[in-house]
């Protein structure tokens, strides 16, 4: 095994095995300064991705995931390993957390602890404005992808990991100062890819939770004349439970959870046609103060 | 069944179900209206319209609703009474 360790990755230890140099990469480039158990520890996770075996070694060679020894995906091109990592994850996140109510939401957190939501479909340009936030404004990023709400407390926790970013998006954070982005991978099924680092502040800080005060849903539309508006709380109930991945197991629980967290917010959908114009629009909802 | 809070904004809203996971957004009328079904399901309109806090047009109006709904079932209308058998 090239790699075989236990990575703290807030709020879950993950075991990750493997012998591709390009998951080896990927951690030593976006995980570096997690902090690391050893390979008996306890672990959410047990992550094997692994060469696909026979013919597929030297033609058009695959990588395999596994979790517990089970292989729940398809095979994909060995060369996109890294990624594969963090598809997995997001995978493992949304199907195994007990106790947590996870969302399909970018989250942010300001010096206060006070939290901006921001659910989307795929596209919606979240995670390009997750990495504005972040990276020019000095947001602390909990999460681009996952928001784990603890129903009990009602806070999120945590989950800092490099911001995925596709197609045009990766030029547009390229040229945000301070990005450092990973190796660009062409052609996947999801178009171009690649990640940039998660901020060493938001992973310092990767302990503590933040209470969700605004809930955004952003819209990038190229060419759009910016706008935002209020949404009432039960059309985002009904929008950000479309984004939930476990809101029927986490039943009453994740029901009173997510009730909780609206009646602290604020919600706003927004549409923008440019970087600028989408954190002046964040800038307005944030200044109408807390529910 | 759970209820949200009723929040401010829409003054909706959202039912849940926690035995089959659905839920429903309800605004201001139809949560009166459902409120009602719960209230008298299984009750004829005439032990509805007993209770007090039912004596007003406007929930007079509701309880005709419940009844065009087939909700509560009319008794006060006039029962055949059965014919003697022809000898």
């Amino acid at each position: 095994m090239v790699i075989d360790t236990v990575l703290h990755i807030a709020p879950f230890h993950v075991r990750l095995r493997s012998p591709l140099a390009g998951v080896q990469r990927h951690v030593e480039t976006f995980y570096a300064n997690s902090q690391r158990l050893s390979a008996h520890s306890f672990a959410d996770f047990d992550m094997q991705i692994l060469p696909a075996a026979g013919l597929r070694r030297w033609w058009h060679p695959q990588a395999r995931f596994l979790l517990d020894g089970q292989e729940p995906f398809f095979p994909l091109p060995a060369a996109e390993a890294g990624p594969m990592f963090e598809w997995s994850l997001n995978w493992c996140v949304a199907q195994r957390p007990l106790g947590l109510l996870v969302m399909h939401a970018a989250v942010v957190a300001n010096a206060q602890g006070d939290a901006i939501m921001m659910p989307g479909f795929p596209g919606a340009g979240k995670s390009t404005l997750c990495a504005a936030l972040v990276l020019l404004k000095s947001w602390r990023l909990l999460s681009d992808e996952l928001t784990l709400l603890d129903p009990v407390r009602g806070l999120v926790q945590a989950h800092p990991r490099p911001i995925a970013l596709k197609n045009s998006s990766i030029d547009v954070v390229r040229g945000f100062a301070g990005a450092q982005l990973g190796p660009v991978y062409r052609g996947t099924r999801k178009g171009d890819i690649t990640h940039a680092a998660c901020p060493a502040e938001s992973l310092a800080r990767a302990a503590e939770p933040a209470r969700v005060r605004w809930v955004l849903f952003p819209r990038f539309q190229a060419g759009a004349v910016a706008r935002i508006e209020e949404v009432g709380r039960a059309e985002a109930f009904v929008l950000i439970s479309e984004q939930s991945f476990n809101n029927e197991r986490m039943g009453e629980a994740g029901f009173d959870g997510l009730c909780g967290l609206l009646s602290g917010a604020r919600c706003f959908e927004m549409v923008y046609g440019s970087t600028e114009d989408a954190l002046a629009l964040v800038q307005q909802a944030t200044a109408t103060g807390c529910a | 069944m759970r209820w949200s809070p009723i929040w401010s904004v829409e003054e909706a809203s959202v039912l849940f179900d926690s035995a089959s996971g659905d839920f429903w957004v309800v605004d201001a009328p139809s949560r009166d209206l459902l409120r009602q079904i719960e209230y008298a399901s299984g009750l004829s309109v005439d032990a509805v319209l007993a209770q007090g806090a039912w004596q007003t047009q406007e929930l007079h109006d509701a309880v005709a609703s419940l009844v065009s709904a087939g909700v509560l079932t009319q008794e006060s209308e006039p029962r055949p009474q059965p014919q003697p058998r022809p000898q």
